[in-house]
């Protein structure tokens, strides 16, 4: 990698080609007769070095807003929050990356080309040990920050691709905490070039000289250099594309059984794609899950099984809790709708025409991403998407009707006009994620609370009319949302289960009492009802089957139609609100005719 | 022809202004479609060739 300021060999008895003048530093001869002429760096290093410090500079803040909403390192990344770039960063976090790989390779070639080996020869380090070095110390300290920083992004490079290929847990970790160190390198190295040789040291690196030919340096180094930067980033970007997975839906005759277990002959017969997901909240402590995903269609629908890991059943959405003053709400940061404790399970999919990053460019980072309009709740950022760009968004919701047939359809679109409620910040702008027209059969018991709320007792809508069968029907694990919730719990309740709220029926249940937050009432109607879909949890993996028609003609969803590539993305929510996994590359579906 | 220490001011400013509209795109909504990127974009080429420019010319003044 290139080295961030090309060090001044002008003391070096390393440098064999030129003793008295440093490898690919020109040094004429009214220069040597001057010994204040101000020194310059030879041009393939400054344009190496600039390259690489923009590349590098991009892909640490873009990196580091992606780390805020991944939390791996939440305290510091929420504490740099306002000084870090907003949007979709991530187009921008692996283009930087891939400028690196340009710079790494390029330098490479330019150094052993130019005959620059010695400039960052590792014997320098002896220099720090000489008593009364002086000056040259700094230069053995400067050349040792060298090989930190080419040791800091070989493991950045090396983990970052590792974190897009799906692989999450530790290798985020290193990853995050590398670009950190990295971070706090690049102010390390200018203040130790700045102790070497001053103000002139740093303002080398805008004055270009030409590479002096030594004996041991070749012709056309820069170019050359570049040519196999530029060759390498091709590569990279072929194998990239060319190894994404695709998801074939062939035509089968016999529809499955929608019922959530995948023993159905037809699943045998189509060809599962697996996708590392990565990045997101419990899991395990690991935030990753892998999901299967199988797919077949008869000519009028399309059938999905998906099969994720997650260790725990979660059932529990934002459940209340019977208190001496009244109801409260067990979860936390329901306020800003980030719950990551006492939540249901869910599974996102996403189906896009777009195949590029950020999940078809519709995810947009930051705290407010949308100058102008309400910030997020939760500071993490909007999903929305351009004019034309619609993403059709599936979603299961194991108590809001994922174990009564329903899946939700929903969709990314352009950022909506916000309601009065989500001007004054009563209520949650979600910009362009919303539900498809029509009704789904899910509300909730409590009355919503602005930011700052849920602290005390909250209003509740209905109570059970029988509270001993509603609690006997929540089964044996209530408290505790890291534990698996009991097979057949249900952590909601229906119209009929209830009776609108009254202080005499509140009387009647005990303090203490734990009550879904999730209240089923009606039927799907619409655009909104268009997937139908079965669950069941069982060693800590979900199996989900869904069934929707190849075509439905809504503006917001995606039609199956051979000849007409989508692409998708799975997120994976362990009992957690929005913090879900992700993917980087999205997943080819052809369906066949 | 033009100078050496011209042509090294003359990038030094390209590479600034360049700097700034790079900055400015990303923090513009991270724009990637944007005249503000590709007008960065063109003041690096520029940048890049000025830095050429500078080498060769102080080649010549010797």
């Amino acid at each position: 990698m290139v080295d961030f300021v090309h060090t001044r060999d002008d003391h070096s008895a390393a440098s064999p080609q030129r003793p008295g003048a440093g490898a690919g530093e020109r040094r004429t001869g009214a220069e040597r007769g001057r010994q204040n002429t101000p020194p310059r760096s030879d041009v393939g290093t400054i344009v190496l070095h600039w390259a690489t410090a923009l590349a590098l500079i991009v892909c640490l803040l873009t990196g580091l807003r992606v780390g805020t909403f991944g939390y791996v390192t939440p305290r510091f990344d929420m504490w740099l929050s306002p000084i870090l770039p907003q949007g979709e960063l991530w187009t921008w976090h692996f283009l930087s990356g891939l400028g690196l790989f340009f710079c790494a390779s390029a330098y490479l070639i330019y150094v052993y080309r130019g005959g620059l080996t010695p400039r960052n020869a590792l014997k320098k380090l002896r220099i720090m040990l000489i008593p009364g070095a002086g000056r040259m110390r700094w230069d053995a300290i400067n050349v040792g920050l060298h090989w930190v920083a080419y040791v800091l992004i070989v493991i950045m490079t090396a983990t970052g691709i590792l974190n897009y290929l799906g692989f999450g847990g530790w290798w985020v970790w290193i990853h995050a905490v590398t670009a950190l160190v990295a971070f706090g390198y690049i102010f390390l190295h200018v203040v130790t070039h700045y102790l070497y040789g001053g103000w002139w040291q740093l303002f080398r690196l805008f004055r270009p000289a030409k590479l002096v030919m030594t004996r041991a340096a070749r012709p056309y180094a820069l170019l050359l250099g570049t040519a196999i930067g530029l060759a390498t980033i091709a590569v990279a970007a072929g194998i990239d594309w060319t190894s994404r997975d695709t998801l074939v839906i062939p035509h089968i005759n016999g529809a499955p059984k929608i019922d959530g277990v995948l023993d159905d002959e037809v699943w045998t017969r189509a060809r599962p794609v697996s996708v590392r997901t990565e990045q997101g909240a419990n899991l395990g402590g690991t935030g990753e899950s892998l999901v299967e995903i199988r797919a077949v269609h008869d000519g009028t629908n399309v059938y999905f099984a998906f099969r994720w890991e997650d260790p725990t059943r979660s059932m529990k959405r934002t459940p209340l809790i019977k208190k001496a003053d009244g109801w409260h709400m067990l979860a936390s940061h329901s306020d800003i709708a980030n719950v990551a404790d006492f939540y249901e399970d869910k599974l996102a999919i996403g189906f896009s025409r777009s195949p590029t990053f950020g999940s078809g460019e519709s995810t947009y980072m930051g705290t407010d991403p949308l100058p102008g309009l309400p910030k997020p709740l939760h500071g993490m950022g909007y999903h929305y998407v351009a004019e034309g760009n619609v993403m059709d968004v599936w979603q299961w919701k194991a108590s809001r009707g994922g174990h009564l047939g329903r899946v939700d359809d929903q969709y990314f679109d352009t950022p909506r006009k916000p309601t009065p409620d989500e001007w004054a910040g009563k209520a949650r702008y979600q910009a362009g994620y919303w539900n498809d027209p029509g009704r789904a059969f899910y509300t909730y018991n409590y009355k919503s609370e602005p930011p700052g709320g849920y602290r005390g007792p909250v209003g509740i809508y209905r109570l059970p009319k029988d509270w001993k069968a509603m609690v006997a029907a929540l089964g044996s694990n209530k408290l505790d949302p890291t534990k698996s919730d009991d097979e057949g719990s249900h952590w909601w309740m229906t119209e009929e289960e209830t009776v609108e709220y009254s202080a005499e029926a509140d009387a009647a249940i005990p303090v203490g009492t734990v009550m879904p937050g999730v209240l089923i009432s009606g039927e799907y109607e619409g655009d909104r009802a268009d997937i139908h879909g079965a669950a069941k949890w069982k060693d800590g993996h979900w199996s989900l089957e869904t069934v929707r028609a190849l075509r439905t003609g809504s503006h917001y969803d995606q039609d199956f139609i051979p000849g007409r590539d989508l692409y998708m993305w799975v997120n994976v929510f362990d009992h957690t609100q929005i913090r879900h996994t992700r993917h980087m590359r999205g997943v080819r579906i052809v369906t066949e005719p | 022809m033009l100078k050496q220490s011209t042509l090294t001011g003359l990038s030094a400013t390209l590479f600034g202004a360049a700097v700034v509209l790079l900055f400015l795109a990303l923090y513009h909504d991270a724009d990637r479609n944007g005249p503000i990127l590709w007008s960065a974009v063109l003041l690096l080429i520029a940048t890049v060739v000025s830095w050429l420019a500078a080498a060769s010319a102080g080649e010549r003044e010797g």
